[in-house]
């Protein structure tokens, strides 16, 4: 941190957003969640490279956060679900940075800034 | 919008009737209430705790989903094999309505997820809820009420 | 075959051990007997009780045996371990004994038996499937009546004492 970096929507797993890190950086299942995130959930997901079929980003290594903005969500890929490392969840200013996220369903991406608060 | 009291066994809660999106469901459940009768903890479907109604209600499917988490309130068919041990074979489900108390939980049918009228969310007590019910898990069941509440919180 | 005795709130069944099929796991198992504590009912694999075991009880035993997907039958008894990452929550119905490191034994008492989101949910059997163990290692010879309806008790009225204990030997 701090991250500057293009967020997309996610195709697979709903109300949600991503960001792809650098792929090197792996890290070890950590307060694994495996089923429902909540809106405002950040994780972190790493999946080495040909783990899913299908362009653009599917067959690539990849190591992402994760931040879901709505219900109905769950993280996802062509294989079905996916476990992720839960490890924070956003506590205020979620309604503003949820219509945000809704408008790259049509816009497409936009800048993501992560960084320490201190 | 209407609010309801859930008390279960030592604490009380309020939930929020979501009457735009379910009025059919919400309709039909404001003209049933009060209601008390024995909890059931889910065994199939992580943190949920329900009462089975067993009139003979016909409930339509509305502002369903498969994605239930923690508050919600909800009405659904669930699988007999899941509420009794020995169920009549001619029965294939309950009417029931409970709430989910903490996350990683999920409403099942036989094969998969199973989709849920969502019908209003607990906008206060589900931290005593998520008490209570892990409380009972340990010392065993008591009833449930869920019961119409003034806007005051009062019943 | 070796057998094993289960007691539950003044009801009893026998099992017998799969010792052609997991011979590494029924020697962990058999060697830590007798097992004592407090069952409480399954809230995710349906006519389940566990026994979480503790302290010098806990086993980690790695898979042993075919991979099994999903399908337990009622009788079965599991050894399930699960690693601390994936005990979220606060886990508030378990005793104050309990570890995020969770290792115990699960007695499946009557239909249906396991298939719950726990035992085939896909994002658990992704590349991450080391996170937990589940081997089958006995299954009860018959379910007494008795036994399935102190089972089912436990789900209504709370923890009942379990006992495994070695039979026969």
């Amino acid at each position: 941190m701090p991250l500057r970096v293009k967020a997309i929507h996610d195709i697979w797993s709903g109300h949600q957003v991503l960001v792809h890190l650098d792929p090197t950086f792996v890290l070890p299942p950590e307060n694994v969640l495996t089923y429902l995130p909540v809106p405002g959930d950040l994780f972190y997901y790493y999946r080495p490279r040909n783990y899913f079929r299908g362009a653009p980003y599917g067959r690539s290594e990849s190591a992402e956060i994760g931040i879901v903005y709505d219900r109905d969500t769950r993280p996802q890929g062509p294989r079905g679900p996916e476990a992720v490392n839960l490890f924070a969840t956003i506590s205020s200013g979620l309604e503003g940075f949820a219509r945000a996220c809704e408008d790259m369903i049509y816009r497409g991406q936009k800048d993501l800034i992560l960084e320490r608060l201190e | 919008m209407t609010r309801v009291r859930i008390t279960l066994g030592r604490v009380e809660a309020f939930a929020q009737l979501d009457e735009k999106n379910a009025p059919k469901t919400t309709k039909w459940l404001k003209g049933i209430l009060p209601i008390e009768r024995q909890a059931v903890h889910s065994m199939e479907n992580g943190r949920e705790v329900y009462v089975v109604l067993d009139a003979p209600y016909h409930i339509e499917e509305e502002n369903q989903t498969i994605y239930q988490t923690v508050g919600d309130l909800i009405v659904y068919y669930k699988p007999a094999i899941f509420v009794k041990p020995e169920w009549p074979r001619h029965v294939r489900d309950f009417l029931v309505i409970g709430f989910v108390y903490e996350r990683d939980s999920a409403i099942r049918g036989m094969s998969g997820p199973l989709a849920t009228n969502l019908v209003g969310r607990i906008t206060e007590g589900i931290d005593e809820l998520a008490r209570e019910a892990p409380r009972m898990r340990r010392e065993g069941f008591e009833k449930m009420r869920i019961s119409l509440a003034s806007r005051d919180g009062n019943a | 075959m070796r057998k094993l005795l289960v007691e539950l709130g003044g009801t009893r069944a026998v099992a017998e051990m799969h010792d052609d099929i997991v011979p590494k796991t029924c020697d962990a198992v058999w060697r830590v007997l007798p097992v004592e504590g407090m069952a409480i009912h399954a809230n995710w694999s349906s006519r389940e009780i566990m026994l979480h075991l503790h302290g010098e009880k806990i086993l980690r035993l790695p898979p042993e045996g075919p991979v099994r997907r999903g399908t337990t039958a009622p009788g079965d008894i599991v050894y399930f371990w699960r690693s601390p990452q994936m005990s979220r929550g606060k886990q508030l119905a378990y005793s104050s004994e309990f570890q995020r490191e969770l290792s115990e034994l699960a007695i499946f008492y009557g239909d249906p038996a396991g298939g719950g989101l726990a035992a085939d949910d896909p994002a658990r059997s992704g590349r991450d499937s080391n996170l937990q163990v589940s081997t089958l290692f006995a299954t009860l010879i018959d379910i007494p009546r008795e036994f399935a309806r102190k089972c089912e008790d436990v789900r209504h009225t709370g923890l009942q004492r379990l006992l495994v204990t070695r039979l026969g030997q």
